[in-house]
């Protein structure tokens, strides 16, 4: 047969739960000829109908980039069929599009999700009525128990063109599903009880600080840690006993040295970051498909208005306090690609963990200098989210705030399994070239042969000539620059290559330029990993930019700090 | 009075939204429409942004969108 059915519905209305029931793991996101955004696709299981996951919207009008791709996939004929996916505890909302969707000429059939919810909370709905009233067949499902689904396969392979209804504007549909499709209804009272304490006046916030300690606990505790170390011993005993096996084979020793240290050492690096990553897109999926992740973005959206963004990007932007890396790949969840954008690039000004050991080093000039970093990398975004605000701000900000219900664990390992094969595949090759970069130049003099002491190395010879650049800010000492240029692959390598290089901090940093030291640690370009994740967001052409534009910000504010440093210390 | 002014716990039928343009668009889509009753159930902290519930389901609108729905309040 070789159709293609689009799947169709407002956010949230579990399209893709569907999506994952009926096609399992074999999603693929790709291009369709007339279609310019890449849109998710897959066969059916068992079946040669090609499901087509679009965008969540609301309604037909290009009001976003999300409708002005359902729209465009719509209209290039691509669809041979249209499942309308409504979400039965927000019927009228959902009909809305469906409206839109009958005047199409395109045959229809209509899915009803969160049936057994609306049932659970005391309503009800007359699905043949409902049937009736449309015009065309309607299935109700439940994805998440497999329901339903064979039905619909039935209906919308029978399912012919709808008689369209005719009807101009906003008020005229309403007024239709008013009048014909609500009465098929029985609609319970609003449950409002978790929401007194999650949004009541006193309780909201304490319960909000609860979560989000929850999701940094779940993200960056102990046993992520340990999982973390575990995976980098792992690659430290493979990259020790790599080179004997190499040489052994006959390659030649220094090459042995880049594959083992570069090579297996980079893979370290990348697997060491999966399990934060996939602990916070668990988390992060918790909170989305719980209806928790809504209340968040209500509450918090005032203070993130102030950045120009909305209360979505909150907690995407407060994971980079634990690290960038997954912080950046949430921005993914925001609504607009410029929320995405911007989002990502702000990421890397939350202060990482990786940089306190760096700061940690500065403790006999300042009491406690991690604090302050944080403070100013969070006040820093300021600035930055300002600087990259959008002109015409029509950002219309309308947040469902759905019924609470509970996580599925199939969906959330699928998109585990999805998340974590974007990551490894995009920051493998950044994170490899650069920590084997790094460590050639960091082994090798510049007649490349090996040096046992690092200060003849290339790293260090390039530190040399790049420290007259940092003279204005204080540290103009070839090893300061040198131990910046190592924080590139991983920021904790600064630290490492400090302490190696500088038996003592104060015989070469002065309280001042010590100061400017850890500003510019804070600002500039974050990890090569960081730098995969920003590309992976905003592309390789703006995260380029960005990585230099980090180092730019990073000169002038340290320059700023190392002047009144001078006047203060 | 706007839909901004109404106090939570409140009803009030829509009247009409006060803007052609993205905003005014984007509002009747999601159910804003003339006749329509929406019930202000809470406002954020900080009275920004509201929670309303409307046709038995919710949303929350910053201050500056509800500001466009001229709405007139029922009396229970």
């Amino acid at each position: 047969m070789g159709l293609t059915a689009a799947l169709v519905g407002n956010p949230n209305a579990g399209k893709t739960t569907l999506f994952n029931a009926l096609t399992g793991l074999s999603a693929r996101v790709g291009n369709f000829p007339g279609v310019t955004a890449e849109v998710l696709s897959a066969p059916v299981q068992g079946t040669d109908l090609l499901l087509a996951d679009l965008p969540g919207a609301y309604s037909l009008t290009p009001l976003g980039e999300d409708e002005r791709i359902t729209r465009e996939f719509l209209l290039s004929g691509r669809a041979d069929i249209i499942i309308s996916v409504i979400d039965a505890t927000s019927a009228a909302r959902g009909l809305y599009l469906t409206m839109q969707l009958l005047e199409l000429g395109i045959p229809v059939a209509a899915a009803l999700t969160m049936t057994d919810e609306l049932e659970a909370s005391g309503g009800s709905v007359d699905i043949p009525a409902l049937s009736r009233a449309l015009g065309v067949p309607v299935t109700a499902v439940t994805a998440s128990r497999g329901t339903g689904l064979a039905e619909l396969l039935d209906a919308a392979r029978r399912c012919g063109v709808p008689r369209p209804p005719r009807l101009a504007g906003a008020q005229e549909r309403y007024g239709c599903i008013d009048s014909i499709c609500m009465p098929c209804f029985t609609l319970p009272d609003v449950r409002d009880g978790f929401d007194r304490a999650a949004l009541g006046r006193l309780t909201a916030l304490p319960v909000l600080a609860l979560v989000l300690a929850a999701v940094f606990f779940l993200t960056f505790g102990p046993h992520i840690r340990a999982l973390t170390a575990l995976i980098s011993r792992g690659a430290d005993a493979l990259a020790r006993a790599a080179p004997a096996l190499l040489s052994a084979l006959g390659v030649p020793r220094p090459l042995a040295l880049i594959l083992s240290d570069g090579l297996i050492g980079g893979l370290g690096t990348v697997l060491g970051f999966l399990p934060p990553v996939l602990a916070l897109f668990a988390c992060l999926s918790l909170l989305e498909d719980s209806g928790y992740m809504a209340r968040a973005a209500f509450l918090l959206d005032r203070p993130m208005r102030m950045l120009g963004l909305t209360g979505r990007a909150a907690v995407p932007l407060l994971t980079g306090f634990g690290c960038t890396v997954p912080a950046v790949m949430a921005a993914r969840t925001l609504e607009t690609p410029h929320a995405r954008r911007v989002t990502a690039l702000l990421a890397p000004l939350m202060s990482c963990p990786a940089k306190l050991p760096v700061y940690a080093l500065f403790s006999v000039y300042f009491p406690a200098p991690a604090a302050a970093m944080y403070l100013l990398g969070a006040l820093m975004t300021v600035p930055a989210a300002l600087a990259l605000r959008k002109r015409d701000d029509a950002s219309v900000f309308m947040l469902e705030l759905p019924d609470y219900r509970l996580p599925t664990l199939r969906g959330t390992v699928r998109l585990l399994v999805r998340r974590a094969g974007d990551f490894m595949r995009r920051a493998f090759t950044t994170i490899l070239a650069a920590s084997v970069l790094v460590r050639l130049l960091g082994s090798f003099d510049a007649a490349f042969g090996v040096v046992s002491d690092s200060s003849q190395s290339m790293l260090a010879q390039l530190g040399a000539a790049a420290a007259p650049l940092f003279a204005p800010l204080g540290f103009g000492d070839w090893r300061a620059v040198t131990a910046l240029a190592a924080g590139l692959s991983a920021k904790e390598a600064a630290a490492g290559v400090l302490t190696a290089l500088v038996p003592s901090v104060s015989a070469v940093f002065t309280k001042a330029s010590a100061s400017s030291f850890c500003t510019f640690t804070l600002l500039y370009t974050p990890c090569a990993a960081s730098l995969a994740a920003l590309r992976r967001e905003v592309g390789l052409p703006a995260a380029a930019l960005a990585a230099l534009g980090y180092s730019a910000a990073a000169w002038l504010v340290s320059f700023a700090v190392y002047r009144a440093a001078l006047a203060f210390f | 009075m706007t839909l901004a002014q109404l106090r939570p716990g409140r009803t009030g039928i829509v009247v009409s939204v006060g803007d052609s343009g993205t905003a005014g668009l984007r509002l009747a889509e999601m159910g804003f429409v003339r006749g329509t009753a929406v019930r202000c159930l809470r406002t954020a902290p900080w009275g920004d942004p509201m929670e309303v519930c409307l046709r038995g389901y919710r949303l929350s609108l910053r201050r500056g969108q509800a500001e466009l729905v001229t709405v007139e309040e029922t009396w229970d």
